[in-house]
């Protein structure tokens, strides 16, 4: 061919289009390739591409082989047709040659691609001329069959022999398509030429051509192998029966060609088990007979053994026309099991009587091999599974004895029934709807199911549908695999059930409640943790709890979780920042989570909301402050104190100061106060006598503080286990107390003053306005005689004096009173005295008076002088004044120091007061004792007036005739 | 009014006033017989000595002071409540006194010695007024 051979390619996958490119390449055959995938296209290309050969692939999506090789043939075309395809069975090669194919090559066998390429080129190119070998004595009969061929269009090519040794030669060089033998020749006969053929192997189709033929030698002629015979007389028929012989024998080859190069091997063996025929299978299968090779007139026994022994059956009912199949194993010497699928079919003569058997056998060892696996399978499955296939209806076609065992029905119970008749009606609709919809799609549904057995009790399956897909692609059939999980249920459903427990306990619980994972996640939250971080449940978990924290908490956090995963339990307060921003503050209680190995695998933590306690400790705190109030408390059994830091700020303590009862006792002022808290505590021990006392303690540093003990004890079995209490610095209410006190006194000092004064106004001061005006009314109104007149204007100018000195008086005491004070300075108790009596010089003449002054211990003062001065000049005139009659008077006067205070006294001889009777007028204003010397009455009420206004006490100890002491005290 | 009761007690420290109240009685009452103390403690004596002083033709008018020495008006009372009745019905007893304070006569007015107040200085109208 000087051209590229032109291929039609019918096939649907590229690949396998490329592969046979590359196969043909390989072989160094020029050509070029259309491939086409469908009807229209191959239609198409035969006319337009005009292609030299068709290769077509068996099944395409569209159309067959065998619908290519018709169209091929109805368009008239003549070329070769090759099927290419990965499976095909015997059968079916049989009706596509017998279509017309050339050829069919498996996929798995494409190095055969090329020569069956070639072969069928070389054949359909042969085809064009006839080649005939012409065995004839006779010219004019040649010519008139080569005159009756030309006429039948039929291109032809003729050799003519007469003899056997033309005939032979012409064979092997001329090799004839077909041979026409004249029945009788002068060196040999038809029957010699046909045998001739035979004994040659070669296959061409003879046709005698005869003058005359006895029935008897023509059956003999067909018998030999003659394909047909035709009468000289009948030479018409000539062509038709050459074109059927070739046709036959073509068709006879291909059939040839198949026996011999299927997968199948084939025996054909008369009725008594000798071997007539068999393919190159049966003879290259090596599973016969390891040590034999297949030979023609072999018994058939010896190679399969299992025939013999089943002779009788198997034969005798093949004999009676029926079809015998058996799967048989072989075992090669090697010890590999080989395994064949034997069937026998009867072999039939012309006359429809058999005459044999044809045995076939195809190789099954990997079918068998698989069953095996599959039946092992199917074993297990069975043993460890309930299963049941349904239709694609759910009607049960089959159940294994485990679904009758689960059920309580039997095999015939549920054949045929709707697969429904286990359910229990428990799933909702949507649950059902979804399974079928999956397996109806092709898709396995997993699930569980709970089912009712027959007698109505519940089980529960862990359920695989497997849907079975026909060749479509749709579900035909259900296998469902259940696996009984009513113990775990029923396990799972008790877990559920004390689970809800907990977790009900868990979701109602005061306390949040969260869980962490090893890597700090939160993977779990109660309801209270929701709300107290006012975010839901999906914003909380995954993230990591220090997302919540404020600043201080997450860094306390950070350390927290060190010691966590040390395995450290603790209790500690963190803030949170909540959704809508508001800071909490809580108290979290947290533990690790440790496996049974003791690796640390998350935390839980119970957190507790305690912004409104730590408002209220706050709260109580700055009160306690406020109020400077502490708290303590002594353990009686172990003898330690507790103090509070307030506690520490009211003694003044350092603040890592550790109490104990001596220091806690001690501190109190020596004497009473100390006393009393002894004496206190004892009885609180003792008797359970609860104290409230205010006393004075010393801190520290010294300071003398007011605090209010309060105390109390607590009991256990009637013993004292605990002594608890509060101290506050009452320092500055005891200051304020002090001077209301003070203010008190002295409002009562000054409305007693008012009194006083009101007194006077209305005595001391009315009384000599009252003789003024006596006087002046008689003056104005009487007849009165120079002696009167004179009388009553001295009274006059007395009253009139006395007003005045009264006034001077209330002048001097109203001066004192406002306190107007003067300016401190260093007073000399023995120079005031000494100024004194300088000042009464002829008074203490006059009256013998001595004085006796001792300044040794202190002998000045730090105050107001004239205060001082008129102090000590009262009081010393006093003294005179109230001298006794037949004595001198004898004035001691003493200074001491003591305790920060002096001590002035002044001690008389004289008169001395009955101060039973007349005590509470001693320092009255105008009190007098004595009537026989002059007096108003206001000495000593000045005196004690200035010596409470320089912040001192004035005393008065007297005895009547024997004497009187002063005793003044100033704080220093 | 007779000059038979015209006897006059005077009790007071104050020298003036008995001075201006003998004059003011003798010119508003003429001739009287009058007694005075400076010494509140002597006009008691002479009071528990009145068998031996008092004329038996009628009743003595004390004019008692309130603010003295030694005792005070109030407690020459309460030592004259302590007498006799023999001796106290001879008496009737007045207060006088310079005291312009209510309280003073609101507890002479309350004693049930004291027929009177009397608010000093001693005049004729206050005379006539009580004395009629």
């Amino acid at each position: 061919m000087n051209t590229k051979l032109k291929i039609l390619h019918l096939e649907d996958i590229p690949a396998d289009a490329e592969f046979v490119d590359r196969v043909l390449k390989k072989a160094n055959i020029q050509f070029k390739t259309l491939v086409v995938k469908n009807r229209t296209g191959f239609e198409k290309a035969l006319k337009e591409f005009v292609p030299d050969i068709v290769l077509v692939d068996h099944t395409l999506p569209s159309f067959d082989s065998l619908e290519a090789i018709n169209i091929v043939k109805q368009m008239g075309i003549n070329i070769p047709v090759i099927l290419v395809t990965s499976t095909v069975s015997d059968q079916f090669a049989v009706d596509i040659i017998e279509a017309g194919a050339s050829d069919y090559i498996l996929k798995d066998r494409l190095h055969r691609l090329p020569q069956a390429v070639l072969n069928a080129m070389e054949r359909n190119t042969v085809e064009q001329k006839l080649k005939i070998l012409h065995l004839e004595d006779i010219p004019a009969d040649v010519e008139f069959v080569d005159r009756l061929l030309k006429k039948a269009n039929i291109k032809i090519k003729t050799l003519v022999v007469d003899d056997r040794k033309g005939f032979e030669n012409a064979l092997k060089e001329f090799e004839p398509d077909i041979i026409l033998a004249d029945h009788t020749l002068p060196s040999f006969d038809s029957l010699e030429a046909i045998n001739i053929v035979k004994q040659m192997g070669i296959n061409i189709p003879v046709i005698l051509v005869s003058a005359t033929v006895s029935d008897k030698h023509a059956a003999a002629i067909i018998k030999a192998g003659a394909l047909d015979y035709v009468f000289k007389d009948r030479m018409h028929r000539l062509p038709q029966a050459i074109l059927s012989a070739l046709e036959k024998n073509r068709a006879e080859s291909n059939l040839k060609t198949i026996f011999e190069n299927t997968s199948e091997g084939f025996i054909l063996v008369d009725r008594n088990g000798i071997i007539k025929t068999f393919n190159k299978t049966a003879s290259q299968t090596i599973f016969l007979n390891a040590e034999r090779k297949i030979k023609l007139g072999n018994s058939i026994h010896d190679f399969i053994p299992a025939l013999r022994k089943d002779h009788n059956n198997a034969l005798s009912k093949v004999l009676k026309g029926k079809t015998v199949q058996f799967d048989y194993a072989f075992e090669k010497i090697n010890g590999i099991t080989k395994w064949f699928s034997i069937t026998i079919n009867p072999a039939y003569d012309n006359r429809d009587q058999i005459e044999g058997f044809c045995i076939t056998s195809s190789d099954i060892t990997e079918r068998k091999k698989d069953e095996k696996e599959i039946s092992n399978y199917k074993y297990a499955l069975n043993q460890s599974s309930i299963v049941a296939i349904t239709d694609q209806k759910g009607i049960i076609k089959y159940v294994n004895e485990n679904f009758c065992d689960i059920s309580k029905y039997s095999t015939q119970e549920l054949i045929g029934q709707d697969h429904r008749i286990i359910s229990s009606g428990y799933h909702p609709k949507s649950y059902i709807k979804d399974l079928w919809t999956t397996i109806a799609n092709g898709e396995i549904w997993r699930g569980e199911l709970k089912n009712k057995t027959k007698d109505g009790t519940i089980y529960w399956v862990d359920t695989t549908i497997v849907p079975f897909l026909d060749e479509k692609g749709k579900p035909h059939q259900y296998m469902a695999i259940r696996s009984d999980v009513t113990e775990r249920k029923k396990v799972e459903f008790q877990l559920n059930k004390s689970e809800h427990k907990y977790r009900q306990i868990v979701e109602t619980a005061q306390e949040g409640i969260w869980q962490l994972d090893e890597n700090n996640s939160i993977i779990f939250v109660n309801k209270k943790i929701c709300e107290l971080l006012e975010y839901p449940e999906v914003e909380i978990l995954g993230k990591k709890p220090d997302y919540f924290m404020d600043a201080n908490g997450k860094e306390k956090n950070l350390k927290a979780l060190e010691r966590r995963k040390k395995g450290i339990s603790e209790n500690y307060e963190i803030g949170f920042i909540t959704k809508t921003g508001n800071h909490i503050l809580t108290s979290i209680s947290a533990n690790p989570i440790l496996d049974n190995s003791g690796n640390y695998k998350g935390i839980l933590g119970m957190v507790s909301d305690i912004t409104q306690k730590k408002k209220t400790e706050v709260l109580l705190e700055k009160s306690n402050r406020l109020a400077l109030m502490g708290s303590w408390e002594i353990d009686v059994a172990k003898g330690t104190v507790f103090w509070s830091e307030i506690i520490k700020e009211i003694r003044e303590a350092e603040p890592d100061f550790s109490p104990d009862i001596s220091t806690g006792v001690g501190h109190f002022i020596e004497g009473s106060d100390r006393e009393t808290i002894s004496q206190r505590l004892q009885q609180c021990i003792d008797k359970g006598i609860p104290w409230d006392e205010e006393l004075q303690l010393a801190t520290f540093k010294g300071n003398l503080k007011w605090v209010r003990t309060i105390g109390q004890g607590e009991f256990f079995q009637g013993k004292c286990i605990k002594v608890y209490g509060s101290l506050q610095d009452i320092t500055e209410r005891k200051k304020a107390e002090r001077e209301r006190t003070e203010m008190i006194s002295d409002i009562i000092q000054r409305n007693s003053n008012l009194e006083k004064f009101s007194y006077i106004v209305s005595h001391n001061l009315r009384a000599p306005t009252a003789n003024i005006i006596g006087f002046v009314e008689i003056l104005q109104n009487e007849t009165i005689n120079r002696l009167e007149q004179k009388e009553l204007y001295h009274g006059l100018s007395k009253s009139a004096t006395a007003l005045d000195d009264i006034i001077k008086d209330m002048n001097k005491i109203l001066r004192l009173k406002s306190k107007e004070s003067e300016e401190k300075e260093i007073i000399i108790f023995s120079q005031l005295v000494n100024d004194i009596k300088m000042s009464i010089t002829s008074l203490i003449q006059k009256q013998r008076v001595s004085i006796e002054a001792n300044f040794t211990d202190v002998d000045q003062i730090y105050s107001v002088k004239s205060y001082m001065h008129s102090i000590f000049n009262n009081l010393i005139r006093n003294s005179i004044k109230y001298g006794q009659p037949d004595q001198p008077p004898l004035i001691q006067i003493k200074s001491t120091k003591e305790n920060g205070k002096i001590i002035i006294t002044f001690k008389d001889n004289g008169l001395g007061i009955d101060l039973n009777t007349q005590g509470s007028k001693v320092f009255g204003l105008y009190k007098r004792f004595h009537t026989h010397v002059k007096g108003k009455g206001m000495g000593l009420f000045m005196v004690k007036e200035q010596v409470e206004s320089l912040g001192g006490k004035i005393t008065i100890a007297s005895e009547l005739n024997k004497g009187t002491e002063f005793t003044i005290i100033f704080q220093i | 009014m007779t000059l038979i009761t015209t006897r006059f007690l005077l009790v007071d420290d104050d020298l003036l006033n008995n001075y201006l109240t003998k004059i003011t009685l003798k010119k508003s009452l003429g001739e009287v017989l009058i007694n005075d103390f400076t010494n509140p403690e002597n006009g008691l004596e002479f009071i528990r000595s009145e068998p031996v002083y008092n004329p038996t033709d009628g009743k003595t008018t004390l004019l008692l002071d309130i603010n003295m020495p030694i005792l005070s008006g109030w407690e020459f009372l309460e030592a004259f409540e302590l007498f006799d009745t023999s001796i106290k019905e001879q008496y009737n007893i007045y207060i006088l006194s310079s005291s312009i304070d209510l309280y003073d006569k609101n507890l002479a007015m309350e004693n049930p010695l004291v027929l009177d107040f009397i608010e000093k200085p001693l005049n004729k109208t206050k005379i006539i007024k009580i004395f009629g």
